[in-house]
């Protein structure tokens, strides 16, 4: 092989190399622009993700104190000069709830439920906006009647013992005894059953903040899932790509080794024998051995020569 | 350690009518003064007396071509007397190249 020839051949190696570090760097680039707006996708997922939660709650929140106070302060039938104080006392009922609220959102409860799935957890939230007036009336219409009944029957007995004497008069205190069981009575319903409402209310504002932090836990969760397989897929993107690239390299070899072969010859390596017997040359080489190329996986952007 | 991936002798094609430029830079430098020394494979191919060489080297003050001052010992026009580093000596010993040159052609 002449030197000219050899000098080709070295020229289409170094050719062919270049063109599989290039197929290897242009599979990396697109891998991390690819891993890049994955990630960036995902960020914005969970951020929308993170608004849509906030705003389902906040709605339900409302809702729901609104509910509560329309059915403990409402503001039909009140007088024209009691409607400022109501809204007073509505306002200060809702900072109330609200306080109550804020701190269960940074206490770490159980929930009746346990859900992995955010439609349902959604679907449990909107439930608690969605609770009726009635539901959480903490006045009882039993308890009501019963509480009419005996206030009616206690001031007729009253008005009843101040008509008769004593002697036309024989039981008066049993006239008194019925009314006065009658109001005690609505008056422990009434009470109970604003107790059992009070309890409702606190169980139900735990609910829907246990809810909204676990929905908030459940969009980061995904993100992270997300975000992990994105860094799987580039993994092994990056795999791939120095598979090939070690196909790539691996399919030249026969050429090197030919040409390695006849470099040696032509321009041994120091540790060569061939210096062992060298002499003075009579003609001109054609060709100087400079060192060697090599390539190495963490620095496949440089061809390094080594002397 | 790294094992590479690729390794094959850099040939050069000499005297094939073009140049050769090593560029480094920082720690690079020093494996550029090394292919300098690759300069000995010159000595060791071509024919005896078909090769002077003019080292002109302001950057190392003539380190880089230290070992092969001792070329001078046997003729000092092997090495054009010694390493260049001063602007007018530089200047001068590219004229003369370009002197030589001229009558060559």
């Amino acid at each position: 092989m002449t030197v000219s020839a050899l000098i080709q051949q070295q020229r289409q190696i170094l050719h062919a190399l270049h063109n599989a570090v290039r197929q290897y760097q242009q599979q990396i680039a697109q891998a991390q622009e690819r891993l890049e707006r994955t990630l960036e996708q995902i960020q914005a997922d969970k951020a929308a993700a993170e608004q849509e939660a906030k705003r389902e709650y906040e709605q339900a929140r409302d809702k729901y104190i609104t509910t509560i106070l329309d059915a403990e302060l409402p503001m039909s039938g009140v007088k024209e000069e009691h409607r400022a104080s109501r809204e007073q006392a509505r306002e200060k009922l809702r900072a109330q709830m609200l306080s109550e609220i804020e701190k269960n959102e940074h206490i770490t409860g159980k929930a009746d439920f346990e859900s992995s799935d955010m439609s349902s957890i959604k679907e449990q939230i909107r439930e608690v906006g969605r609770i009726s007036k009635k539901s959480v009336d903490s006045e009882s219409l039993l308890g009501a009647t019963l509480l009419a009944i005996g206030f009616f029957d206690f001031c007729r007995s009253l008005n009843q013992i101040s008509l008769f004497s004593p002697e036309s008069n024989p039981m008066p205190a049993t006239w008194c005894i019925l009314p006065i069981f009658l109001t005690a009575t609505g008056i422990y319903i009434n009470s109970k059953r604003r107790k059992a409402a009070l309890a409702k209310r606190s169980h139900c504002i735990e609910q829907l903040s246990y809810s909204y932090r676990n929905w908030l836990k459940l969009i980061i969760q995904r993100s992270e899932m997300q975000s992990l397989e994105a860094q799987q897929a580039y993994q092994q993107a990056l795999e791939q790509a120095k598979q090939e690239l070690s196909n790539n390299t691996h399919q030249l070899r026969s050429n090197v080794l030919d040409y390695t072969t006849l470099a040696d010859r032509t321009s041994p390596p120091w540790h060569s024998e061939t210096w062992q017997n060298w002499g003075p040359g009579t003609l001109m080489p054609g060709v100087v051995r400079l060192g060697v190329f090599t390539l190495q996986m963490d620095q496949i952007d440089a061809k390094s020569a080594i002397i | 350690m790294n094992i590479p991936i690729f390794s094959a002798p850099a040939l050069f094609a000499f005297p094939g009518g073009k140049s050769l430029i090593l560029k480094a830079s920082n720690n690079g430098r020093s494996s550029g003064a090394a292919g300098i020394q690759s300069l000995l494979r010159l000595l060791a191919s071509l024919p005896p007396g078909k090769l002077r060489f003019t080292f002109i080297d302001p950057v190392g003050l003539g380190q880089n071509a230290a070992p092969f001052m001792h070329l001078a010992d046997y003729d000092e026009q092997l090495v054009t007397g010694r390493a260049w580093s001063e602007p007018q000596h530089i200047e001068q010993r590219l004229a003369d190249l370009t002197e030589h040159v001229e009558n060559v052609i």
